[in-house]
């Protein structure tokens, strides 16, 4: 999944694409994940959640973010965010 | 009369829903109880293909220059969205209803079903809706749909 955010700050501005690889972003987060899914377990039984559902919904709005499109264009700005 | 019906009936009372809107939702609810009840697996019923949630608002501001927002949901992302407030443990679910409930907003999260999703999307088909903006010279209209 890659991310593009586009902006214009200016009414006659030049638009500004800027390709976010997220997959970059996952990388740098899996040690992260790694370490946190332990504390996240544990926390989950504590405050009596389900934590394989607490993991299942996190993945399912990480997946689900595939194809968002929020696109806002305005006199003096614009703003793009594409999930891809 | 089921809980779904009166919670429409509420809501028109309230002045939330228009009475089309109201009719929508009677008849979506009239089709789920032909069909068996809300327990109807959602994947069989032939109206839920709809993938996007999309909300298009076009306006004009200041009289003259466009004013767009357009905006595309996955519905996949709502389902998740919706599986979440079932995780919240019923004793915090409690204060986050009173929460809602000071600010207006009169939803019990413990009544928030995956099949309700399904209904609203059923339900929404192609609303229209325009919006008075204070601005004379400003107009937007929102139309809100499913694809």
């Amino acid at each position: 999944m890659a991310g593009v955010l586009a902006f214009r700050v200016s009414p006659q501005g030049r638009r500004w694409w800027i390709p976010l690889p997220l997959f970059l972003l996952w990388l740098i987060l899996l040690p992260l994940a790694v370490v946190w899914v332990p504390v996240v377990f544990i926390t989950c039984l504590v405050l009596e959640i389900d934590p394989v559902g607490v993991f299942a919904v996190t993945w399912q709005l990480l997946a689900g973010l595939r194809n968002l499109r929020v696109q806002f264009d305005q006199k003096d700005a614009s703003v793009r965010i594409l999930f891809i | 009369m089921t809980e779904s019906r009166h919670q429409v009936l509420e809501m028109l009372s309230q002045g939330k829903l228009t009475t089309e809107q109201a009719e929508r939702l009677m008849a979506a609810l009239d089709r789920d109880e032909a069909g068996g009840g809300t327990a109807v697996a959602t994947q069989d019923r032939p109206g839920t293909k709809a993938k996007f949630l999309r909300v298009v608002v076009d306006g004009v501001e200041d009289g003259e220059y466009p004013l767009k927002v357009n905006v595309r949901v996955p519905i996949q992302l709502l389902r998740a969205g919706v599986r979440l407030a079932s995780l919240i443990p019923t004793n915090a679910q409690g204060a986050v209803n009173e929460a809602l409930r000071r600010e207006g907003v009169g939803i019990d999260l413990s009544q928030i079903k995956p099949e309700n999703l399904e209904e609203l999307i059923d339900s929404i088909g192609d609303l229209t809706v325009d919006v008075d903006v204070n601005d004379k010279s400003d107009k937007m209209k929102v139309r809100v749909f499913c694809e």
